[in-house]
């Protein structure tokens, strides 16, 4: 059965490190003097506060149990929920967002690094609600849950459990014997990437406060900006250069940092699925530039190439920074953008989307199927790198792709219901789906989700969860098997 | 070759007779003696080469019937008992042995025996057979393991001589070297052929090719030719020429074939893992593995994703038609089953495959009845084997070893070292009594010269050395 008690317990003491992180905007309101945002994060405090203590009183004398798998997709869902629920009470209360249902939708794009926002305006709010806006998009990048296990004492296997609920790929890669050890190496990793782009932005001329909350953003793929036209504002080739090769850092595996790190250049090398994810990146991005010259969208091939390559990068890692309105670009230009909708970072990183691998292992299996025609008794691996894909790892990849595609275009069908055109409504579902961020149409990278009527950014919401844990985390909740013996 | 039966049996109280002899007959051997342990195929294989090269071997078993036959057939001492048994090792006379072969069919007792020679006897060469690939690994073990001085892979050294085989074109009866393109191709001379009486000295001088003729195999004996002896109908004439050489006399007798690319191997064994790790990529995306089984089936198209993997029954008639097999240059029977392997290469050569070889495990005697089925080579898992350890046994400068004639003839590959006595002298002054020839000469840039009187050995040189069975002793001498 589910250990309801253990699973909140648990889930009490993730609100307490998220409280802590909370700290920071706090501070920044008391420092700035932004009363009606200190006002806010006071109020979520108190929230918290509520929520943790009658946790704690409601579980005060358990039993310890090993949680099942269960309970890590129980656990994994709510923390997700919870956290957004709770961290969404200061846009609120500050008086920035005009309800609830938008700040949800808001701090539920940040936690699944998403970064859609349904401000028209973004400069003029506090600074300290902005900056906990991005935050949640860093935290939300390596994933909440890891941050616990890495933190917090020994789970043990329990650890491996939550952790493999919500990292993405279809493989979860244990770097060390100890979960705990691997999810801290993680966050070192990510927070060391972290700190190297923070200081090449400032560098680059940026405040500290723009290179963080930007660096927040783009290790995480995730995509929110404190300026209204997201990096474009910025206007310098650097931040540009600097953003793309750090977009593309979050979106590959961050498992081969970590080998890389430890000497084992050749297995990094060899890893198919790094291989073609940056093979698609440089397809796309010279493709996308030799047009956009052609059809003279911008001065000469490198301007292009700055612009492709950095939209390109910003689509395929799902991160949603916009330094150029594709939209205006030539017909080709954007349908390879959309192309990358369907790719996503790689598994084990900070990107969202179907991931590369699967896809990858989708074209081979077709592959291989045709083969299989031709050769009815062959046999034929379906190998991605160095690794063959085990029988039940493709039929999970397969379902997974059916799924994800029915959930997003069901989504489509619902937001179509809000009155928006055919394009809006696709590109809307498909980016959130997909955690990108920003899409076509209405949504497109000067756009925004403030006209969507509230009933439709829940949806929105929830397509961005489903999309962040990977379907089957969230999915497993509406099976009756999961609440059946 | 060796043919021994199943049912050979020799009374026990011959064999405890000799085995009361041991301590007497152990103060006679000198440090020539070899003890094998195992006598199986491969330990009375390598047995038969070393007694006929005049050494002192012992073997160890620990089957009653088996050391009974060994003594039975060959002129050497029985052992009874467990190879792992330091008394018995002692009783063997390991102490003042020359070496230690272990070639039982089991690689733990191999191992465990060596280890304890190496350690107990410090100046026994220790060698070992070691049939898994995963003790050897690829490119087999460093000389520190146990102190095993060298370690010879079965499987590995059947896939070597097979890639060789293929490398040359599979000619029935070609041999290649190590060091030197040149090739030993060996003619059967028709009984109307324009050359039957004609000498040696004069078919040269016809044919208009540089080559020497090693050796010629008559009825049933063979002999090295002198400039001349006359060729008679019904010879088998071994030529030795460099690859060009051979491919422009093959093409004057119309018998040239072109490489084998497309490559069908019947049976994922681990001589057939072997023989595809050897092989670059380019080469294996043209060959076709056929085996039953699902599990092995999966397991060599994960780890050769480049070869088409079939499951497949090779003896079910819709797999031919289905995967066009008769389109391929080379079928390669290597399944564990040598009836199979003689009867699929045997088939192959019926559905239109150019070429087909075989692989006997067990049973010897089938290498001649596979000429009779048309199959173009046959591979012996027990003579590569052996091959391999008496190249290690003859020493280092002996490149490479084959044996002619059901073993009458040794092919040489050696390569000369400065020591050595006929370094730096003419041929003509090397004295080889008549029973060896030097067939070929390759200089240390590559270059192969067919060699005359006047040819001077130099240092680095590699040559080619046909030499009598009885005589390989003293060959080596000479050359060593």
């Amino acid at each position: 059965m589910i250990n309801w008690k253990q699973d909140f317990r648990l889930l009490a003491f993730i609100q307490l490190v998220l409280g802590f992180f909370m700290l920071f905007p706090t501070l920044i309101a008391v420092y700035l003097k932004e009363e009606a945002a200190l006002q806010g994060f006071l109020a979520a405090y108190g929230a918290m506060a509520l929520f943790c203590s009658l946790i704690f009183y409601l579980t005060r004398n358990i039993e310890k149990h090993t949680l099942a798998s269960r309970d890590g997709y129980l656990f994994v869902t709510f923390t997700w929920i919870i956290a957004t629920a709770i961290s969404a009470i200061p846009l609120v209360v500050s008086g920035s967002y005009v309800n609830y249902s938008s700040s949800f939708f808001e701090i539920m794009s940040g936690f699944t690094t998403t970064g859609a926002t349904v401000l028209p305006e973004i400069e003029s709010l506090p600074k300290s609600i902005l900056f906990w806006r991005s935050e949640t998009n860093w935290l939300g990048g390596m994933g909440i849950v890891v941050l616990f296990v890495a933190l917090l004492p020994a789970l043990g296997v329990s650890g491996t459990l939550l952790v493999g609920a919500e990292s993405v790929g279809p493989t979860k890669d244990k770097l060390t014997p100890k979960i705990k050890t691997t999810a801290a190496i993680l966050w070192s990793i990510y927070l060391l990437f972290s700190l190297l782009e923070t200081v090449l932005l400032k560098l680059g001329g940026l405040s500290l406060y723009d290179a963080l909350t930007v660096t927040f953003s783009t290790m995480a793929a995730a995509g929110f900006c404190v300026k209204n036209s997201s990096i474009g504002t910025f206007s310098s080739a650097y931040v540009d250069i600097v953003v793309t090769i750090f977009m593309m850092v979050a979106g590959a595996n961050f498992a081969l940092y970590f080998k890389a790190f430890s000497g084992r250049f050749k297995s990094v090398w060899k890893d198919g699925e790094l291989r073609v994810y940056l093979g698609i990146w440089a397809t796309v991005s010279l493709l996308s530039a030799m047009f956009l010259t052609h059809k003279e969208t911008y001065e000469g091939f490198w301007q292009s190439l700055r612009f492709s390559a950095f939209q390109s990068a910003s689509i395929l890692t799902t991160t949603g920074f916009a330094t150029a309105n594709y939209i205006n670009w030539p017909a080709f230009s954007q349908m390879l953008l959309l192309l990358l909708f369907f790719v996503g970072g790689c598994a084990g990183s900070a990107g969202g989307g179907v991931k590369v691998i699967r896809v990858v292992t989708l074209l081979k299996m077709a592959k291989a199927n045709i083969s299989q025609r031709i050769h009815p008794k062959g046999i034929f691996q379906i190998r991605v790198g160095q690794n063959t894909m085990r029988p039940d790892l493709l039929l999970s990849i397969s379902t997974f792709f059916g799924i994800y595609i029915a959930t997003g275009v069901l989504g489509s069908v619902i937001i179509s219901l809000s009155g928006t055109d055919m394009l809006t409504s696709f590109a809307a579902s498909f980016l959130c789906l997909g955690n990108i961020g920003i899409g076509f149409g209405e949504v497109g990278p000067t756009g925004n989700f403030a006209d969507f009527p509230s009933s439709i950014k829940w949806v929105c919401s929830f397509l961005m969860l489903v999309g962040r844990l990977e379907l089957f985390t969230v999915y497993a909740l509406f099976t009756k098997a999961f609440w059946k013996r | 070759m060796i043919i021994f039966r199943d049912n050979t049996y020799m009374h026990p109280s011959v064999f405890f007779f000799m085995m009361g002899d041991v301590r007497d007959l152990r103060s006679l051997h000198t440090s020539k003696k070899i003890v094998i342990l195992g006598a199986g195929r491969r330990g009375l294989g390598l047995a038969k080469h070393l007694i006929e090269e005049h050494r002192d071997v012992v073997i160890i078993d620990n089957s009653h019937e088996r050391v009974a036959t060994a003594v039975a057939k060959l002129d050497c001492l029985g052992i009874l008992g467990n190879g792992t048994d330091i008394e018995k090792l002692i009783e063997a006379g390991c102490e003042s042995a020359e070496a230690f072969i272990a070639v039982t069919n089991s690689d733990e007792i191999n191992l465990v025996s060596c280890g304890i020679v190496s350690s107990t006897f410090k100046n026994t060469k220790t060698v070992a057979a070691i049939r898994s690939l995963i003790y050897t690994g690829v490119d087999g073990l460093k000389e520190g393991l146990l102190g095993i001085d060298y370690i010879v892979n079965p499987n590995a050294e059947a896939a070597r001589y097979i890639f060789n085989t293929i490398e040359q074109g599979v000619y029935s009866n070609v041999l290649g070297f190590s060091n030197t393109n040149l090739l030993l191709y060996n003619f059967y001379v028709e009984p109307f052929s324009p050359y039957i009486g004609t000498s040696v000295m004069d078919m040269r001088n016809k044919l208009k090719a540089d080559f020497v003729i090693a050796a010629i195999n008559r009825g049933h004996k063979a002999l090295v030719p002198s400039g001349n002896t006359i060729i008679e109908p019904k010879d088998t004439l071994s030529i030795v020429a460099d690859s060009e050489e051979v491919t422009d006399i093959l093409k004057t007798v119309g018998k040239l074939q072109k490489k084998p690319t497309k490559i069908v191997l019947v049976g994922a064994s681990r001589i057939t893992r072997a023989l595809l790790n050897r092989m670059t990529v380019a080469m294996r995306s043209k060959v076709t593995v056929v085996d039953q089984d699902e599990d092995v089936c999966n397991e060599f198209s994960e780890r050769f994703p480049e070869v088409l993997v079939i499951k497949a029954d090779i003896t079910d008639e819709d797999i031919m038609q289905e995967e066009q097999l008769g389109s391929y240059d080379l079928l390669i029977a290597l399944t564990d089953n040598d009836e199979l392997n003689i009867i699929t290469a045997s088939y192959a050569k019926r559905i239109g495959i150019s070429r087909s070889m075989a692989l006997i495990r067990q049973n010897n005697n089938y290498t001649r009845l596979a000429s009779y089925l048309d199959i173009d080579v046959v591979i012996s898992i027990t003579d590569t084997t052996v091959e391999s350890l008496l190249r290690y046994l003859r020493g280092t400068n002996v490149e490479s070893l084959h044996s002619l004639y059901s073993g009458q003839l040794e092919i040489f590959e050696f390569s000369i070292n400065g020591t050595c006595s006929v370094c730096g002298k003419k041929l003509s002054d090397i004295n080889m009594k008549k029973k060896a020839i030097v067939a070929g000469l390759t200089g240390k840039s590559g270059k192969s010269v067919i060699p005359t009187g006047n040819s001077i050995l130099h240092e680095g040189d590699t040559v080619i050395v046909a030499a009598m069975r009885e005589s390989a002793e003293f060959i080596q001498k000479l050359f060593g």
